[in-house]
């Protein structure tokens, strides 16, 4: 009784096993897909009407609060400003001022304008999965829990094998197409059959995930020349296969998957390549040229955003495929996320596959575009913009201008780097007395000039940053002592306090390279004392060229590039004059080692003094007066040097004085 | 591993031979001993629903409304953030680190944001914020209401949170190396040493009252007595 009670339930369910496999992988054209999906979406309502009844008794209305509050100012990836407002009677620092900066932190915490690209969304309502019950979190009644159960073991215990089945079959159907397919001989009849093949092998395919999709405007569907559209899984291509057929662009993987990439390549003409291997990187440029430029061949399809997305919005997409000139084809893929969520978020293939092998099914609507060509005044990345803005609005997504790759890997730090340059500037400027008004423009604080953000967001140029600030730091430094034209002793504002009197607490009244200029121009050349103002301020000014290059340092080396940069800030006639001066009283005296008494930024100097080969700017320096103007400056920036400066360092500790002193004035001229 | 019986009541009771859910009962039917916790019927179906979900922390009712009376925050706005931690919490263990913070790219560039990320940790515990703790904290930050009590998000919580940004070693005063470090913080490299040591004691100078060259509370409060706190640090809160 038993036995035959227990077979006859194994034969229902092989049945119902083999009745979807029939309908998986021929169902399309019988449209019983369509069926199945209507039948699930009714489902669905009832499941939602049950979690509503049930929430409207859990929450009461809460009084509605008109939220008068600004929204938080955003750290905006591509223009980093100083956020906050300058009064236009107090500037300089506050306590006040981190404020906006704290405001934004939190809000980020709360929502940002990143991950939420990247965060799977939550379907409307409870499609009866246990994984999107996040917000479920309470009973909600006993006959919704049996539907549940219901559907986990159809999902489980009868849509999964059928599916593992039909994938099995089908990849076994495209294995062998494939290699039929690539014995043909080249030609029109090769393609032809090619098309038709595959578009049934990926059919088949895909109905081991029960995919639904439906194709809008076939009319646009892509002859040749390149196809775009939106990434928001690996199956994307899969999906747009089973209704056109495509050329593939990618990286070769190993192991079977790679097995069956060189397979499609026989018989249809896929571009792989190699990721590590650059030289190849730039040779698919140049294949896909070739293979745009033939109108047999089938069209290329291309994801340019890079990362997959969560279907909620597209992110920037990169210029590369806009560059190559041909006509483009933007498809737009929107899934519903009622059915199944296909979006892949995290790195386990595996788990991948069974979420997906077990959700109800894979629905998606593909948009055909119209095709769109380069306007004649159009850069790539405006075109790039343009397509990105069709396909979003086709779709009904955001348009995001993020950049795709900050789903891997975190921000560059140099825009932190650059909202600190922001507050600097803001905090550089002098507080200004209410009532006195310097006429003239200029205005002493220590200009680091606007860097031009759009060279660094686009080619991330440190170079180009710091050379123009050196170049700036360099032009102020000679305007203010050679134009200003001022007498000894005369001061250029209210504020500059004498030497004496600095001592008080009312800094930043006017900077101190200027004080300095003034000391220098007022002292006498002869005594120690203006030695030592001319080397506090070459120290200085290095070392605000130094802050403001201290990314550069980052990334290369103290090299000729860098001796240039400190050649055009001390390139100052009447400073090289001093300085000359202060070598040949040097060399006179005994010149000891500095041995790291100075800190971090003027070890440039110091490194450069004491080797050839690190090729810095040397000053050397006897070590009480090092001592002294020690105490004054005290940088705590930390310059990474190499080890191998710091070796080198170590080891010659020749005091050969002498021959450095002469070798700098080499460098210096 | 799991075994059921029947109690006397007739409820079918589940016992979870896992310690995972040792943490904390799940909801106040349930009864927590040394090595297993007792499930209620309810709490089992919980379990048996969220088993596809990686996150082991589950709200219940009584801990919304825990939540709604401590920090003013309506049940939809804690639902919408309790989405939110999970979506930062990658391991699903219920707690972020300050990595999962720094995940955050907006954050990541913000000049203060060890700072931020530093005060919703408390001293004394591991380092990771539970969603308690993390509601708490971003409860200071909501917009104050005239029509209610505000006990976490008044001007005062507001100044102490911005204090609390500079006082670094907690002990209710900010020192000039503490302002130095912020200062640092906020500038990077891009002001000499000297010039931002002369901005510190300027502003020391000019907030300190008392001359003891430190900033107290009372004094960091009327330093900002002309700045629109409650405007600046309040954040929307969608529900």
């Amino acid at each position: 009784m038993m036995a035959t009670l227990w077979t006859f339930l194994c034969w229902v369910h092989i049945c119902l096993v083999v009745f979807h496999f029939l309908i998986a992988s021929f169902g399309r054209k019988l449209g019983l897909r369509k069926r199945y999906i209507d039948l699930l979406l009714e489902l669905f309502q009832f499941s939602q009407q049950r979690v509503d009844k049930s929430k409207k008794i859990r929450h009461s209305i809460s009084l509605d609060d008109s939220d008068i509050v600004e929204e938080a100012q955003k750290l905006s990836f591509s223009q980093p400003k100083y956020l906050g407002v300058s009064h236009e009677d107090r500037t300089g620092f506050e306590l006040g001022d981190i404020l906006d900066y704290v405001t934004s932190g939190v809000s980020a915490i709360v929502e940002d304008s990143v991950l939420t690209n990247f965060v799977p969304k939550q379907p409307p309502g409870w499609n009866l999965l246990t994984r999107t019950n996040t917000r479920e979190y309470e009973f909600i009644s006993f006959r919704l829990t049996a539907l549940w159960m219901v559907g986990f073991f159809i999902r489980y215990f009868i849509l999964l094998p059928s599916r593992l089945f039909v994938l099995i079959i089908g990849m076994a159907f495209l294995f062998v197409c494939n290699i039929v397919v690539g014995m043909l001989p080249d030609g029109p009849t090769k393609r032809k059959v090619n098309a038709r093949i595959s578009i049934f092998c990926f059919d088949f395919v895909a109905g081991s995930l029960s995919l639904f999709a439906t194709f809008h405007n076939p009319e646009n569907k892509p002859q040749s020349g390149i196809t775009v559209a939106n990434h928001t899984s690996p199956i994307d291509s899969m999906i747009l296969s089973t209704d056109n057929v495509y050329d593939m662009v990618g990286q070769l993987h190993g192991g079977i998957l790679g097995y069956f990439m060189t397979l499609m390549s026989h018989s249809s003409a896929h571009i792989w390549f190699e990721r590590n291997n650059d030289k190849e990187r730039s040779d698919v440029t140049r294949r896909l040229k070739e293979h745009t430029s033939d109108p047999e061949l089938p069209p290329i399809l291309i994801f340019p955003e890079g990362v997959c997305v969560n279907n909620t919005s597209v992110v920037r997409f990169k210029k590369g495929a806009f560059e190559i000139g041909c006509v483009i084809y933007p498809v737009a893929i929107r899934f519903d996320p009622r059915f199944g969520d296909a979006y892949w978020w995290q790195d386990a293939f595996f788990f991948y596959i069974l979420y997906m092998m077990t959700s109800w099914a894979i629905v998606c609507d593909v948009w055909y575009l119209p095709p769109v060509t380069r306007g004649p005044d159009e850069t790539s990345i405006e075109f790039a913009k343009r397509v990105k803005s069709t396909i979003a609005e086709q779709g009904g997504m955001c348009d995001v201008s993020i950049d795709g790759l900050l789903k891997i890997k975190p921000p560059k730090a140099d825009l932190k780097s650059m909202y600190q340059l922001e507050f600097a500037k803001h905090c550089s400027t002098p507080k200004k007395p209410q009532s006195h008004s310097v006429s003239q423009p200029t205005v002493p604080n220590f200009n680091l000039i606007d860097l031009r953000m759009e060279t660094i967001s686009d080619n991330n140029d440190h170079l180009v940053a710091s050379n123009k600030n050196s170049l700036e730091c360099s032009n102020y430094l000679k305007t203010d002592c050679n134009l200003l034209d001022l007498q000894p002793g005369e001061t250029l504002c209210d504020d500059v306090e004498s030497k004496p009197n600095s001592s008080s607490a009312n800094p930043l009244t006017c900077s101190d390279e200027v004080n300095d200029c003034l000391e220098v121009r007022s002292s006498s050349f002869g005594g120690l004392d203006g030695d030592q103002q001319v080397r506090k301020r070459v120290i200085s000014s290095v070392e605000e060229l130094g802050a403001s290059c201290i990314n550069e340092l980052n990334y290369s080396k103290v090299d000729d590039g860098f001796i240039n940069k400190i050649r055009d800030v001390v390139e100052d006639q009447e400073l090289l004059h001093l300085h000359d001066n202060v070598e040949r009283k040097l060399s006179e005296n005994e010149v000891k080692e500095t041995g790291g008494t100075f800190h971090s930024n003027s070890r440039i100097m110091e490194a450069g003094s004491l080797h050839r080969d690190a090729g810095g700017l040397g000053v050397s320096i006897s070590g009480k007066e090092i001592e002294e103007s020690d105490s004054v400056l005290q940088s705590n920036a930390a310059v990474p040097f190499t080890s191998e400066t710091e070796d080198k360092r170590k080891e010659s500790s020749e005091p050969d004085s002498n021959d450095r002193v002469k070798e700098t004035d080499q460098v210096l001229k | 591993r799991t075994s059921t019986t029947r109690t006397y009541r007739g409820e079918m009771l589940t016992y979870y031979y896992n310690s995972r859910y040792r943490a904390k009962p799940l909801c106040y039917h349930c009864v927590e001993s040394k090595f297993r916790v007792r499930l209620c019927v309810k709490c089992y179906f919980l379990i048996l629903y969220n088993m596809g979900n990686k996150s082991s922390v589950m709200l219940d009712e009584q801990d919304i409304k825990a939540l709604q009376a401590d920090t003013g925050f309506s049940g939809s706005q804690i639902e919408r953030l309790y989405s939110r931690f999970t979506s930062l919490d990658k391991g699903g263990s219920g707690s972020l680190s300050r990595e999962d913070f720094l995940r955050i790219p907006e954050l990541a560039i913000n000049p203060l944001g060890d700072r931020i990320v530093h005060a919703f940790f408390k001293e004394g515990t591991d380092d990771r914020v539970n969603f308690k703790d993390f509601v708490t904290v971003l409860a200071h930050f909501r917009p104050i209401k005239r029509s209610q009590e505000n006990k976490l998000n008044g001007r005062d919580e507001k100044l102490r949170f911005a204090f609390k940004m500079y006082d670094l070693d907690d002990d209710d005063a900010i020192s000039r190396d503490e302002l130095l470090a912020v200062l640092h913080m906020m500038v990077g490299e891009n002001i000499s040493e000297d010039q931002l040591n002369s901005i510190a004691e300027r502003t020391i100078l000019e907030a300190d009252k008392d001359n003891d060259q430190m900033i107290s509370f009372r004094e960091f409060c009327t330093a900002l007595d002309r700045t629109d706190v409650e405007q600046k640090m309040s954040i929307k809160f969608l529900k």
